[in-house]
C-alpha cells in the first residue's frame, strides 16, 4: 500500500498532467501565433495558380474552418478538441484529401513502431553490454579504443548520419534500395520475398539508428559502470574473492542498470524524434515521412494528428518504463 | 600465552608501499607504509592505533594483498604461514590469492554500512561468497550453513531474508562481521568496525568479535583510532605514525609503561576515573605522507626531539620482553646509534 | 590560466579546441566576403573546386567557400542565442526551485518535467510552420531556446540543492543577507562551470535542430546557414548531378562542429568532476 502511494500515484498524476499540458499546447499554438491556418491554406491554394473568386473563397473559409476545428468560442473548441483526442478523430487529412487523419497515421505507425522497437532493443543490449565491460575493463587498449570511437559516432545528428549512410550504401556503393518501405506494387503478404523486401529497405534506416543509439549507450553505460565499480560492495565483493565474473554480471553490471533505465526513460522523446528524421532521410513510410508531408503541404490536421499520437505515445511508454523499475531496484520496492 | 609457545600467522618484512600520483603531469608520491616490520601470532588480538592518515587502511591492504593501482609494493615481503609454511603471498598468481582470501584471511573494511550487494538478498551475498570458495555446494546446503553459522554468533538468521537497506547500521556492521567469519578464517582483518556507531552497538560488535576470536581461536587483526576500545578487547597493540610502527607490546605495557612520547601523548589524553585535569593533546599536525621530514617523522612535534631524531629514522629495537619500540630517546640516544 | 593549460593536456580538448577555433575564423571570414549571400549569379554555376573558388560553385551560381563562411557564421549565432538565452532560463528556474523548495520547486519541477517527457521536436516543428514568414536567425535562436533549458534546470537544481545544506549557505542566510545577493555570490561560482559545459551541448543540439528544421523547409531559404544550404543542394539533386563538392561542404563542417563541440563538453565536464578527475589521476 505505501509502495502504491509513494511510488506509483505521483507518477500515474504526472502522466495524467503531462498528457493534457502536451495535448494543450498542441491546441494552443496554432490559435495564438500570428498567421491563421486558414488563410495560409487559401493562399497556398491560390500560389499553385487556381483562381478563386470571392464567394468561393468565403465558402472555402467556411469548410475550411470547420475541418480545423474553429468554429465556435474558445472553450468550445476546446472541448471538441479533446473529443477529437478520444475518440481517435483527427478530422480530414489536407495532403491527402479526404482520408481522414487516423487512417493515414494507422498505416504509417506500424512501420515506424517496428522500426522503433528494434532499434532500441539492439541498441540497448549491445551498448549496455559492450559499454558494461568497456567500463569494468577501462584500462584496457580496446576499451579506449572503442571510447575513442564512441565519441565521434555519438554527437552526430540523426540527419546527417542518415544521410550519410544513405549516400555511402545506396549511390557510392549501390547495395540498398534507395527509398521506400518496400519495392513499389508489392503486395503486403506473409511471403519470405516480401519480408526480404522489407528487411532489405529497412536495413539502412535501422543501421543509422542501432549505430546512434548503440554510441549514446555504450558511452552513458561504461561512465555509470567506471562509477559502480568503485563502489564499496564491488571493491568490498573483490575483497572477498568472489569469482570474477560472477562480480561483473551480479554486482556490477546488475547495479548500472538501474539509472540506465531512469535514462532510457527520459531519452524516449528524442530517440522517437531521431527515428522520424530517419525516416525522413530514407522515405521510409512511416510517420516521418507522413510529417514531411503534412509540413510541406501545410496540413495541420495531420500535423496535430502525429503530436498528439506521438506524446500519448512517448508518456506511455515512459511511463511503463517507469513502472518496471521497482522490479529491479528493492531499495523503491521496499520503502 | 607464552612467547616461546606463540607462533607466527601473519608476517611482513620491511614492507614499503607507495601511493604513486600523477595529476596533470606532476607526480606526487604519498608514503603511506614506510618500512614496517611486524609479526602477527596466532590465537591472537592484536590491535593497530594511529590517528587518520597514519597509513593504517594502507597497511591492511598491503597485507590482505589488495594492493591496486595507484597503490603501489616499493618492497618488503608479506608472509602467510599456511600449515607451517611460509607464502610470499605476493609471489601468488591471481587466483591462488584468490583463494587464500576468505578461507585463511578475510577483512572487514572502513564503513561496513555499504559494502553489501543492495540489489540482493543477504542469503545470496553469503551465497556468493560460500559458492566462490567451497566447490560443490548445493543451495540449500549453503543456506543452511549460513543459517546456522548466524545462529551460533547469536545474529537472527531470518536476517539473511532481508535486504541490506532494510537492516539498521549496527546490524549490517555485525552481519558483515559474521559473513567474514564464515568459512573460519585463520586471520580476520578489521578496519575501524566500531567507528560510526553509538556506544552502546559498538559494545556488541567487540563482543562479537571477541566470541568469534574465542570459538575459532584464530587470530583477529583490528585497527582503530579509539584507544579505549584497544584497551577493551586487544592482546598486544602496535602504534602507528606517518607510516612507520613506532611502537608495539602488550596492552598492559603500552598503557602502564608507554615508552615512544606519541604514545605517552596518546595514553595520556584518555579520561580516567577522578583525574579531572585537562587533558594535553600532541601538538602541531601529522605531517603528510607526501612530504616526510628528514629522520623521525615525530621530531617536528617531539619536545623530547635531538639532533639525532633529524637526521636518522630511529630503528626498531627490543626494549623489553614482547614490547619494541622505535625512538632514539627510549633507546638511548647516541649510544644507540652507535650500535 | 593554469585551467586552460590542464585542460589541454586532455587530446579531446586540444582538438576540440583548435577545430573550434579553426571554424570561429572561418566564420569571421564572412565579414571579408567579396559575395554578398543573398543573390545568386555571381559566379559561372556548378563549377568544381579550383583556385578561384576554394571550394566550387554552387548550381545557384554562389561561390561555395564565401558561402560557407556565412553559414557556419549564421549557425554559431543561432546556436549561441539558442544557448545563453536557455541558459538564462535554466539558471533562473533551477536556482528557484532549488532555493525556495516545496510547493514552487514541485511546480517548477514539474513543468520541467513535461518539458523533458514531451517530444519537442514535434511542437518545434508545429510551432515553426506556424511562424514561417517571421523566421530570422534571432527567432530561430529564441524558439530553440524556449525549448532546450529543461535538462539543465534539473542539473543546476540538484547542484542548488547540495549547496543549500552546506555550512556557507547556512551562515550566509542567518546573517540576514538578501536572498538575491546570496544567490550570486554563493551559488554562482559553483552553478558558472556546470552552465559552461551544459551551454556547449545546447549550442549542438541547437544546430541540430536547425537543420533538421532546414530540411523540412521551416527556415528561411535565403539566409546561409548549415542546415539551408545542405538543403538547397538536396533539392537541386547534387548528389545525382556529381555535384559531391556542393553537398559535402555543409555536411563535413557540421560534423566537425558536432564532435568538435561534443568532445569539448565532455573535456570540460569530465575535468570538473571531482570522481572522473580521481580516475585519470593515474597509474605510471
Amino acid at each position: 500500500m505505501r509502495f502504491l502511494k509513494r511510488y506509483l500515484l505521483p507518477r500515474l498524476v504526472q502522466y495524467v498532467l503531462v498528457i493534457f499540458l502536451g495535448i494543450t499546447a498542441v491546441f494552443f499554438i496554432p490559435r495564438f501565433t500570428p498567421s491563421d491556418p486558414v488563410q495560409r491554406t487559401i493562399a497556398q491554394l491560390q500560389s499553385f495558380g487556381s483562381y478563386l473568386d470571392p464567394a468561393s473563397i468565403d465558402a472555402m473559409v467556411e469548410d475550411l474552418r470547420e475541418m480545423y476545428g474553429l468554429e465556435g468560442s474558445m472553450l468550445a473548441q476546446y472541448g471538441a478538441f479533446w473529443r477529437r483526442v478520444f475518440t481517435g478523430d483527427f478530422g480530414v487529412s489536407f495532403f491527402q484529401f479526404p482520408t481522414p487523419v487516423m487512417e493515414l497515421i494507422r498505416t504509417s505507425l506500424p512501420w515506424t513502431a517496428g522500426l522503433l522497437l528494434w532499434t532500441t532493443v539492439l541498441s540497448w543490449v549491445i551498448g549496455n553490454v559492450t559499454g558494461g565491460l568497456a567500463g569494468y575493463y577501462s584500462r584496457r587498449r580496446w576499451s579506449k579504443a572503442l571510447d575513442t570511437v564512441a565519441m565521434v559516432v555519438r554527437p552526430m545528428p540523426y540527419y546527417i548520419f542518415a544521410l550519410t549512410l544513405l549516400i555511402l550504401f545506396t549511390y557510392v556503393v549501390r547495395l540498398f534500395p534507395i527509398a521506400g518501405g518496400a519495392d513499389i506494387g508489392r503486395r503486403a503478404a506473409l511471403s519470405w520475398t516480401f519480408v526480404w523486401d522489407v528487411l532489405r529497405h529497412a536495413f539502412l534506416p535501422a543501421l543509422s539508428m542501432v549505430i546512434l543509439g548503440t554510441a549514446t549507450t555504450f558511452q552513458t553505460m561504461k561512465l555509470i559502470v567506471q562509477n559502480v565499480n568503485a563502489e564499496d560492495f564491488v571493491q568490498y565483493a573483490k575483497l572477498g574473492g568472489i569469482k570474477e565474473r560472477r562480480i561483473v554480471s551480479r554486482y556490477v553490471i546488475r547495479n548500472a542498470m538501474l539509472p540506465q533505465i531512469t535514462n532510457l526513460a527520459l531519452a524516449l522523446g528524442q530517440i522517437l524524434s531521431g527515428a522520424l528524421i530517419t525516416e525522413i532521410v530514407f522515405s521510409y513510410p512511416g510517420l516521418g515521412t507522413l510529417l514531411y508531408n503534412a509540413v510541406v503541404t501545410g496540413d495541420y490536421n495531420l500535423i496535430m494528428g502525429i503530436t498528439a499520437i506521438s506524446i500519448l505515445a512517448i508518456t506511455t511508454a515512459i511511463l511503463v518504463v517507469d513502472l518496471a523499475y521497482p522490479l529491479f531496484d528493492p531499495r523503491v520496492r521496499l520503502m | 600465552m607464552s612467547d616461546a609457545v606463540a607462533r607466527i600467522a601473519l608476517r611482513a618484512d620491511r614492507l614499503k608501499a607507495f601511493y604513486v600520483l600523477d595529476a596533470f603531469g606532476t607526480e606526487k608520491v604519498v608514503k603511506a607504509v614506510n618500512g614496517v616490520d611486524i609479526e602477527i601470532r596466532e590465537n591472537e588480538l592484536y590491535g593497530i592505533a594511529g590517528e587518520s592518515g597514519c597509513g593504517k587502511t594502507t597497511l591492511l591492504k598491503a597485507l590482505y594483498s589488495a594492493i591496486e593501482p595507484p597503490l603501489r609494493l616499493i618492497g618488503g615481503k608479506v608472509l602467510y604461514v599456511c600449515d607451517g609454511e611460509e607464502i610470499d603471498i605476493y609471489s601468488l598468481s591471481k587466483e591462488e590469492k584468490r583463494r587464500l582470501r576468505w578461507e585463511y584471511v578475510s577483512y572487514v573494511p572502513q564503513g561496513s554500512m555499504s559494502v553489501l550487494n543492495p540489489v540482493k538478498r543477504l542469503k545470496d551475498s553469503y551465497s556468493d561468497f560460500l559458492e566462490s570458495h567451497v566447490a560443490g555446494k548445493r543451495r540449500r546446503d549453503t543456506l543452511q550453513i549460513a543459517r546456522k553459522h548466524l545462529d551460533e554468533l547469536g545474529l537472527p538468521p531470518k536476517v539473511l531474508d532481508a535486504y541490506p537497506h532494510q537492516l539498521s547500521g549496527g546490524m549490517r556492521q555485525r552481519v558483515t562481521i559474521a559473513l567474514a567469519a564464515l568459512l573460519e578464517p585463520r586471520i580476520m582483518i578489521a578496519d575501524e568496525p566500531t567507528t560510526a556507531l553509538d556506544v552502546v552497538v559498538q559494545r556488541g560488535v567487540i563482543q562479537l568479535l571477541k566470541s568469534i576470536q574465542e570459538n575459532l581461536k584464530n587470530t583477529i587483526v583490528l585497527v582503530t583510532h579509539d584507544m579505549g576500545v584497544h584497551a577493551n578487547m586487544a592482546d598486544r597493540i602496535g602504534i602507528m605514525y606517518a607510516g612507520v610502527m613506532i611502537e608495539e607490546g602488550t596492552v598492559e605495557r603500552i598503557f602502564k609503561e608507554p615508552l615512544h612520547p606519541y604514545t605517552r601523548y596518546l595514553i595520556n589524553s584518555l579520561p580516567k576515573f577522578g583525574d579531572k585535569t585537562t587533558r594535553g593533546s600532541v601538538p602541531g599536525n601529522p605531517p603528510s605522507l607526501a612530504e616526510l621530514p628528514n629522520g623521525c617523522p615525530f621530531h617536528p612535534r617531539c619536545p623530547h626531539a635531538m639532533d639525532v631524531c633529524q637526521a636518522e629514522m630511529p630503528k626498531v629495537a627490543t626494549a623489553r620482553a614482547d614490547h619494541r619500540v622505535a625512538c632514539w630517546l627510549a633507546t638511548g640516544g647516541e649510544d644507540a646509534r652507535a650500535s | 590560466m593554469k585551467v586552460l593549460r590542464d585542460l589541454l593536456k586532455d587530446y579531446r580538448f586540444a582538438v576540440s579546441f583548435t577545430v573550434l577555433l579553426l571554424l570561429l575564423i572561418f566564420a569571421l571570414l564572412s565579414a571579408f566576403s567579396p559575395y554578398d549571400p543573398t543573390f545568386w549569379w555571381h559566379a559561372v554555376r556548378d563549377l568544381r573546386p579550383s583556385w578561384t573558388h576554394f571550394l566550387g560553385t554552387n548550381s545557384k551560381g554562389q561561390d561555395i567557400f564565401w558561402e560557407a563562411t556565412f553559414a557556419v557564421r549564421n549557425s554559431l549565432i543561432i546556436s549561441v542565442i539558442a544557448g545563453t538565452v536557455s541558459r538564462v532560463i535554466a539558471v533562473l528556474v533551477g536556482m528557484i526551485a532549488g532555493h525556495r523548495g516545496g510547493r514552487t520547486d514541485r511546480v517548477l519541477m514539474f513543468v520541467t518535467d513535461s518539458f523533458l517527457v514531451m517530444p519537442l521536436f514535434l511542437i518545434i516543428v508545429l510551432l515553426a510552420m506556424l511562424v514561417r514568414e517571421r523566421m530570422n536567425l534571432v527567432n530561430l535562436g529564441l524558439l530553440l531556446a524556449f525549448f532546450g533549458w529543461a535538462w539543465d534546470a534539473r542539473v543546476i537544481r540538484s547542484q542548488i540543492l547540495s549547496l543549500r545544506e552546506r555550512e556557507f549557505t547556512r551562515t550566509a542566510a542567518l546573517s540576514g543577507t538578501k536572498t538575491l545577493r546570496l544567490v550570486m555570490k554563493e551559488y554562482m561560482p559553483f552553478a558558472t562551470p556546470l552552465v559552461f559545459s551544459t551551454l556547449i551541448n545546447n549550442m549542438a543540439w541547437a544546430i541540430g535542430m536547425e537543420i533538421t528544421l532546414a530540411i523540412l523547409g521551416l527556415s528561411n531559404m535565403d539566409v546561409p546557414t548549415l542546415g539551408t544550404t545542405l538543403q538547397w543542394a538536396i533539392s537541386y539533386q547534387a548528389l545525382l548531378l556529381g555535384l559531391w563538392w556542393w553537398l559535402l561542404t555543409p555536411i563535413v563542417l557540421a560534423v566537425l562542429l558536432f564532435v568538435a563541440l561534443y568532445w569539448l563538453s565532455v573535456s570540460i565536464s569530465e575535468y570538473l568532476d571531482p570522481r572522473t578527475r580521481t580516475q585519470r589521476v593515474g597509474v605510471r
